[in-house]
């Protein structure tokens, strides 16, 4: 069965006065159905542009330069590099096949049209159905996301509802033509603790009901942890790493993930001891180092090596790929004292 | 919202007491009055006028009276009768003057209004969405000489090739042997081919300004996640841009209505004055220098009064269009 979605070898280039920006750099990885995949990464990762880059609307002037992504909608492999970035095929797959939900949901509707228009907008748009019959279905799906009162919420505007409330109307406008793939834009980080848990199982409990995949991006490994069936960790443009779940938390190969791992905060740990956090910072991304983009930050680094050789993606077991010289067996030798 | 109105238009009346007493004190203000002036271009023209005769007209004009009294007839005249006073220098009511002119004003107001939006909104709509593209270039920069070029010096070169051109004479809205005339399909036409040169002359000075502004707003609005969104939801593109960020750009432009009115009234005084029209703006531009002040005072009362009206009309469409803008 092939993958729902399956990325390939994806280049996205920005090219800005300053130079070109590698905003993705060589990356792969696929979602099976019904699954919920994790990218994980910190800021500048290029993790939000890789959302943005399934459903073509990179902004300018970012391009995809290279690389495959290949939607299997029933039995029809659909390359969405290929399509036309404005044309009718890949936005007949927006909103209805592959949906997206973003990370500020006050911003993410329009403040001068209610609730109601805009998600029966997607409604009407990709079934051709009327208002009326439009309208039906909008109820139904808010109640399916647990807002109170759907008549009273599809005439409201967006300023009068709450965060989490506006929340659940986004995700209901996303799903509510069924889509196979909800891509997830750190959709919890600009809630609140107790509301980011109503939202996560809101989101379990719906995904386990349409048999949908989630493509989850965040930078909180501890939703990650809750959440994701596979887990893929992502540094400037890269895929360092990509494991199921539980192997990433308690076998993680890659310096990074090790790393991020450690430096999550343990609630009861020793008083008076130092947050662990990653030494240096994330470099410009016009000024790549070289070799290995980690390398100046890793405390596995070894010279000679890492600086000068990229290393590329090693298959550890079935499912678990690092990127790391330390695995890569040309260079076991040299690297031989652990 | 009735409740709002209605004490909005309350106000309208300390509002307008007060700059009526503003108006009448800054007319009188040069020294001399509307007599001295009369006076002297008749003694210009050749004809004098002698102390008693001068004494008996000031009489009969009221213009030896202190300046509390005389504003006091003007507005009493105002409220209790609805009469605006007499000018001077017509030797004719205020309202007649003002009212013939009033139609003509509004009629080419409105068509150079429209001639604006007309144009300023796609223009403004491809640069915003065209960014940094060849068009969005020569649109800027055209509007930007439009906005340096005088009105009047464009009025006059339009006038000029209306004439060299066309063979038209262009003052005015009509040629001399149709101005006294009935109305007939030739009378229009004639009026038709008078009436494009204000139009367009007062039309491109907005147009140049609206395209900046709109474009601007746009702009902001383009970049927000809530276009994104609607992207990402498998909208066109032409049709999520109007629908969106244009809707919402609006918002400036419609608080920018509130001086709409009143700039339709005073009617471009100089290019009026360019090109002989019959509007309100010449007629108010002599009736400040000789210091008539019936006519100079009731018209800019008008003109307060307007500008009154179309600011809570612009606000009352604010509040129409804005959701977030409630009264709480």
């Amino acid at each position: 069965m092939a993958p729902l979605l399956k990325v390939q070898n994806l280049k996205v280039h920005f090219h800005t006065d300053e130079g070109v920006v590698e905003a993705l750099r060589d990356v792969s990885f696929e979602v099976e159905r019904g699954e919920t995949v994790a990218i994980v990464g910190e800021s500048g990762c290029g993790k939000s542009v890789m959302a943005r880059a399934i459903l073509r609307i990179v902004p300018s002037p970012g391009r995809i330069v290279e690389g495959q992504v290949t939607y299997a909608r029933d039995d029809e492999a659909i390359d969405l590099t290929a399509l036309d970035a404005k044309g009718a095929a890949i936005r007949d797959i927006r909103g209805a096949d592959i949906a997206m939900i973003f990370q500020e949901p006050m911003a993410t509707f329009s403040p001068v049209h209610t609730i109601g228009n805009q998600i029966n907008e997607a409604i009407m748009l990709h079934q051709g159905i009327d208002q009326t019959r439009a309208t039906a279905q909008t109820l139904d799906i808010l109640d399916r996301v647990g807002m109170p009162r759907p008549p009273r919420i599809i005439h409201r505007y967006p300023h009068q509802l709450s965060g989490g409330m506006l929340q659940r109307a986004m995700i209901a406008m996303a799903l509510s033509c069924r889509p196979q793939l909800l891509i997830a834009d750190e959709p919890t980080t600009a809630l609140d603790v107790t509301t980011q848990a109503q939202i996560l199982r809101l989101l379990y409990d719906l995904q386990g009901e349409f048999n949908m995949a989630i493509l989850f991006i965040t930078h909180d490994l501890s939703v990650v942890s809750q959440f994701a069936d596979r887990v893929v960790v992502m540094y400037l443009g890269e895929v360092v790493e990509s494991a199921d779940v539980i192997t990433l938390f308690e076998e993680p190969k890659h310096p990074y993930t090790k790393a991020l791992l450690d430096s999550i905060p343990q609630t009861g740990a020793g008083r008076g001891q130092r947050l662990q956090s990653i030494s240096g910072t994330i470099p410009n991304p016009l000024h790549r180092p070289r070799g290995c983009l980690f390398h100046p930050r890793c405390s596995s680094f070894r010279p000679g090596i890492c600086d000068r050789v990229e290393p590329r993606e090693i298959v550890l077991e079935a499912d678990h790929r690092a990127r790391c010289v330390l695995y890569d067996e040309r260079y076991a030798e040299a690297i031989a004292p652990g | 919202m009735v409740g709002f109105i209605l004490r909005r238009m309350l106000l309208f009346i300390p509002t307008l007491l007060f700059i009526s007493i503003l108006v009448f004190f800054l007319i009188q203000l040069p020294p001399g009055d509307f007599l001295d002036t009369l006076i002297l271009r008749m003694q210009e023209g050749g004809s004098s006028v002698d102390a008693e005769t001068e004494a008996v007209l000031r009489e009969r004009y009221a213009l030896d009276q202190p300046f509390l009294i005389q504003y006091g007839r003007w507005v009493g005249t105002i409220i209790i009768e609805g009469d605006f006073g007499r000018s001077f220098n017509w030797n004719r009511p205020v309202s007649d003057l003002i009212w013939s002119r009033l139609g003509w004003t509004m009629l080419i107001s409105i068509g150079s209004i429209l001639f604006t939006w007309a144009l300023a909104f796609p223009i403004a709509i491809y640069s915003a969405t065209n960014q940094y593209s060849f068009f969005d270039y020569f649109f800027s920069f055209v509007g930007f000489v439009g906005l340096a070029i005088p009105n009047f010096l464009l009025a006059l070169v339009l006038m000029w090739i209306g004439f060299s051109v066309f063979g038209v004479s262009m003052g005015g809205l009509f040629s001399s042997e149709y101005r006294d005339a009935a109305w007939s399909i030739d009378k229009f036409l004639d009026f038709m081919s008078h009436l494009w040169v204000p139009i367009v002359v007062l039309g491109t000075a907005g147009t140049a300004g609206l395209i900046r502004t709109m474009r601007a707003n746009l702009l902001d609005e383009l970049n927000k996640p809530y276009v994104e969104a609607a992207r990402a939801k498998g909208l066109r593109e032409r049709r999520l841009v109007w629908k969106y960020p244009v809707r919402v750009a609006l918002n400036p432009f419609i608080s920018s209505l509130a001086t709409l009115l009143p700039s339709m009234i005073s009617g471009a005084t100089i290019v009026s004055v360019v090109l002989g029209l019959p509007t309100t703006g010449p007629l108010m531009l002599d009736a400040l220098l000789e210091q008539d002040m019936f006519l100079a005072g009731s018209f800019l009362l008008m003109l307060s009064f307007f500008t009154l009206v179309s600011t809570l009309i612009s606000d009352i469409l604010l509040l129409l269009v804005d959701p977030r803008i409630r009264l709480e």
